[in-house]
């Protein structure tokens, strides 16, 4: 199996405060995190959590926007902070990414266009301006857009939709390997997402391409990915195969996550429960233990004292809680042994 | 051409903008027109009789050398606006240079930058400038005015450059230039200096105000070109020969009046310009 | 049978822009019940926030109301003069702005600013009162004497909502005020939120887009669609049968866990408020058009008990 893109234990820390007044803070966003893309078998994975999971942090460090403080992100074996011109020129043509703001992503200078003619200029993707243009016509037409409404404008000319969409084709020109979707529908209308969410789909069943989604909103992960991981405070809580860990929730974390879903039936919810009683102070940072203790209604005394490892309890899922230690033990590398599928992609 | 088009649609929305430039293309075509329609060997001493008040035959009067005071201001007025977009443009260009590396590459560049306006900017400016004007005072032409006057003007522009691609530094299409393999260069080049245009034309304004103000300032001193009927130097004139005790109202109100009426234009395309670059302005519906 | 608290009649908020006039809010006409939970859901464009920035006559220019009518417990709130407009607010009506955790002032502590809108409406709230209002809405009293900086993003909104019920309005409208939170937190004020308001008997609007959030919390909907109410019912009727195609579609599109791989979105792209379409806003769209909704605007019409819904097809039905 060759590897396509790897983070290896990283670990990112952010330092502030400091200087002349502030006590210095560090606020540790990702620990001891593993996965492992692989290029042969497209996979859907989607790397789930709230505000401050860490989530965003980890596709920083992926596309390399990012250095990690600790551990490695490895492109086919090479570490990203030592890739020559070339190894990083190819290492952008496979690994692609999609943003959460669709306008932000638009240099408000420039038309529209620009965002497609640039990769096809700098990747040499066509050899003459007709080319070019036809690949960007074909590449608009499948994420169903028609060119004669979305070239030559401006980007505020277009609804959040359609410049979303204009990225998605962006990212198609380049026939990358994996793209790295960062909350591409959080800020887009209701009734899009579905399309949008489905134009994913597509690309990853006809062209093979792998998605690494990130996002908060575990319903649409549900309905486009195969995998999940769910990350808290910087860990893997629980990961796995998506049906599994969605309908029958290991670890405590993703428990109350999934009951605190809206579930969008009017009579069925947590609506009528009554208020929980543990109100949510300010998250003190817990160096050692679990980060989920504080807040854990099963918590032991040793989940303050030591991080709890993955146990795998299940062999397409695992979590990281001390309930489960029954369960072998999986080392923090080997994660990526519950997210691969032993088939094809789902269809 | 429909650029062209939607500027001046949008003057009508910019009041202020267009007021400015207005008022600055009148004063720029003063000295253009007037050119043709007068000697300019009036703007020299001894060439008609002094002391004269205002009348057909000297729409401005003369001064007490006998400079006719309409040719000095045709001649003049050009010739202090070169100055200041003179050393305007050479205060900016050296700020756009260093305010973008600065502040896009960071690190120990950007250190060793920062440190060094930091600490020009708090050398008093106006001392510095009499101190290298009268040392050179002897040989000093326009260009060289020109020239002293930017040594010290291009601190503000490169600080306030720098904050701007500071806040655009992280913004998601330069991110997704990245993702298009684009190096650092490419990116302030093809990325953030377009979008700068407005902020880098308000800054320009703002230090050929600056430069206007600190070369009157020298000339009023005496420190300027002796031999140039600049507006400064006019004053100058004005005020060594007691032209307010003697009643010559003439010769110091009519280069004040100009003076006001430039710095206004340039105040108000400044703060037009001000108004263009507010993002929230551009993604009006 | 509850009484109306709130009849909307006619509202009408058009912005004047270079390309011509935006009918942000169209001739709306809506009423609210005293003590009910009713939600207003629309994307973005649908008019839901214009709507209750003009109940609390906050619009801004180049937008102003054109028209209609606000009558609450015998006044107009769109006629009344800007002292009325003060005095009306948070006494009478009360706001929970979305991004409400950043319209805490930084500078005082959340005691002095509760305190602070209290005394200017001539109610200075004593301690006691203070760590009541606190309490209510799940906050610890020592909280009053913090600054907004030490609070979580959740404490923060509790804040807001406690500021908001501080004088026990009448109505409450909360412009989406969980948006920005964790989904956890949400449902805990949520919760609170609904304990809060059947305490007052408060009447909340609540807008939105989050049908889950709305099936949870709701409970009659609003459905807005380019500035008009396109349906209105009580929100099993809304869930179960929808009447009107817009509406139709948005149900079926919310995402659940019981449909995997399924992606049903709503075609073609949002309408253009400067360039709307002729007849029916949504018939671009609408998989079920007939050929007179490009020329005949439906209006809003009761197509079962406490259901109305605003669409030819029911027109024809009946005739």
């Amino acid at each position: 199996m060759s590897v396509l893109l790897e983070a290896r234990q990283v670990r990112k820390v952010f330092h502030s405060g400091g200087g002349m007044w502030g006590v210095p803070h560090e606020n540790v966003a990702v620990d001891g995190f593993s996965l492992r893309l692989d290029d042969e078998v497209p996979a859907f994975i989607t790397i789930a959590g709230e505000s401050g999971s860490g989530k965003t942090t980890v596709a920083r460090l992926l596309l390399g926007f990012a250095e990690p403080s600790g551990g490695q992100v490895l492109y086919r074996g090479r570490d990203l902070r030592e890739l020559d011109r070339e190894g990083q020129r190819q290492f952008r043509h496979e690994v692609q990414a999609i943003f959460q703001d669709p306008f932000e992503v638009y240099n408000p200078f420039y038309k529209v266009d620009h965002i497609l003619e640039t990769p096809i200029s700098r990747f040499g993707l066509a050899s003459s301006a007709a080319q070019g243009r036809q690949l960007i016509v074909e590449a608009l037409e499948t994420v169903g857009l028609r060119p004669e409404e979305t070239l030559g404008r401006y980007p505020h000319q277009l609804s959040g939709g359609q410049r979303q969409r204009i990225t998605i084709a962006r990212a198609l020109l380049l026939k990358p390997r994996l793209i790295i979707a960062d909350e591409p529908v959080s800020m887009v209308d209701a009734s899009l997402r579905a399309t949008i969410l489905e134009s994913l789909h597509r690309l990853h069943r006809e062209f093979g391409i792998s998605f690494l989604y990130i996002t908060h909103d575990l319903t649409t992960a549900y309905q486009v990915s195969q995998r999940l991981v769910i990350l808290y405070h910087g860990t893997v809580a629980e990961a796995g195969e998506v049906e599994q860990v969605i309908k029958n929730p290991k670890h405590p974390y993703t428990q109350e996550l999934i009951r605190s879903i809206p579930v969008p039936d009017p009579g069925q919810g947590w609506i009528e429960e009554p208020v929980a009683e543990k109100e949510e102070t300010e998250e003190s940072l817990v160096a050692a233990g679990c980060r989920y203790a504080p807040r854990c209604p099963h918590a032991q005394p040793r989940c303050l004292q030591a991080l709890p490892p993955l146990y795998r309890t299940g062999p397409e899922r695992a979590a990281a809680c001390y309930l489960y230690d029954s369960a072998p033990q999986l080392a923090g590398e080997e994660l990526s042994q519950v997210l691969e599928q032993g088939g094809a992609p789902h269809p | 051409m429909e650029r062209l088009r939607s500027f001046l649609y949008y003057l009508r929305e910019n009041p202020k903008l267009g007021i400015g430039l207005g008022m600055i293309a009148v004063l720029i075509l003063f000295g253009v027109v007037g050119r043709l329609l007068v000697d300019p060997g009036l703007a020299q001493p001894l060439s008609t009789t002094p002391r004269q008040a205002p009348s057909w035959e000297h729409l401005f009067g003369t001064d007490d050398a006998g400079r006719d005071l309409l040719t000095v201001m045709v001649v003049g007025m050009p010739l202090t606006i070169r100055i200041g977009f003179l050393a305007g443009g050479v205060g900016l260009g050296l700020g756009i240079l260093l305010g973008f590396v600065s502040g896009y590459l960071g690190g120990k560049i950007d250190t060793v930058i920062r440190g060094t306006v930091d600490t020009l900017l708090t050398v008093p400016s106006l001392v510095v400038l009499i101190s290298i004007a009268s040392t050179v005072r002897e040989e000093i032409s326009i260009e060289l005015m020109a020239l002293v006057v930017a040594s010290l003007s291009w601190m503000w522009p490169t600080r306030t450059i720098r904050a701007q691609v500071l806040t655009l530094r992280e913004r998601a299409y330069v991110q997704m230039a990245k993702l298009n393999g684009m190096n650092s260069f490419e990116i302030i080049w093809k990325e953030l200096f377009p979008n700068l245009l407005p902020y880098l034309a308000a800054s320009f304004v703002g230090a050929v105000s600056w430069a206007i103000l600190a070369t009157i300032g020298l000339e009023a001193l005496g420190l300027g070109p002796q031999n140039e009927p600049t507006m400064g130097m006019t004053i100058y004139w004005a005020i060594t020969f007691s032209a307010l005790i003697r009643g010559m109202w003439w010769w110091w109100s009519i280069p004040i009046a100009f003076l006001v009426l430039l710095f206004v234009g340039l105040f108000l395309v400044a703060a037009g310009l001000d108004e263009l670059a507010n993002p929230k302005q551009r993604r009006a519906v | 049978m509850a009484s109306p608290l709130l009849e909307i009649r006619d509202l009408r908020v058009h912005f004047e822009t270079r390309r011509g006039v935006a009918r942000a809010v169209n001739e709306v006409d809506l009423t609210l019940y005293s003590g009910e939970r009713f939600g207003l859901v629309g994307e973005s464009g649908s008019g839901k926030t214009t709507l209750i920035l003009a109940l609390l006559r906050m619009i801004k220019k180049p937008g102003f109301i054109a028209g209609g009518k606000a009558l609450m417990e015998g006044t107009d709130l769109l006629a009344l003069d800007p002292e009325q407009v003060r005095q009306t607010r948070l006494a009478r009506v009360a706001m929970i702005p979305q991004g409400a955790m950043n319209s805490l002032n930084p500078v005082l502590r959340i005691g002095e600013q509760l305190a602070l809108t209290m005394r200017e409406h001539g109610q200075p709230p004593g301690e006691g009162r203070l760590a009541e209002l606190l309490q209510a809405v799940g906050l610890k009293p020592e909280v009053a004497r913090r600054y907004p900086h030490e609070l979580s993003g959740g404490m923060k909104q509790r804040v807001c909502i406690a500021q908001a019920i501080s004088l026990k309005p009448r109505l409450i409208l909360a412009d989406e005020p969980t948006s920005a939170l964790d989904v956890v937190v949400q449902r805990q004020i949520m919760q609170t939120l609904r304990s809060l308001q059947e305490g007052l008997d408060a009447t909340v609007l609540l807008v939105g887009h989050d049908m889950g959030l709305m099936a949870q919390f709701a409970q009659r909907l609003g459905i807005m669609y380019g500035g008009k109410l396109v349906e209105v019912g009580t929100v099993e009727q809304i869930f179960r049968s929808p009447q009107h195609p817009y509406t139709q579609l948005l149900i079926a599109s919310i995402p659940s866990f019981e449909k995997k791989g399924e992606f049903k979105g709503i075609p073609g792209v949002g309408l253009s408020l400067l360039n709307p379409p002729g007849g029916c806003l949504f018939h671009p769209r609408c998989p079920k058009a007939l050929p007179r909704c490009a020329s005949q605007e439906p209006q809003l019409r009761e197509v079962a008990p406490q259901q109305l819904a605003s669409c030819l097809l029911h027109e024809e039905a009946q005739a």
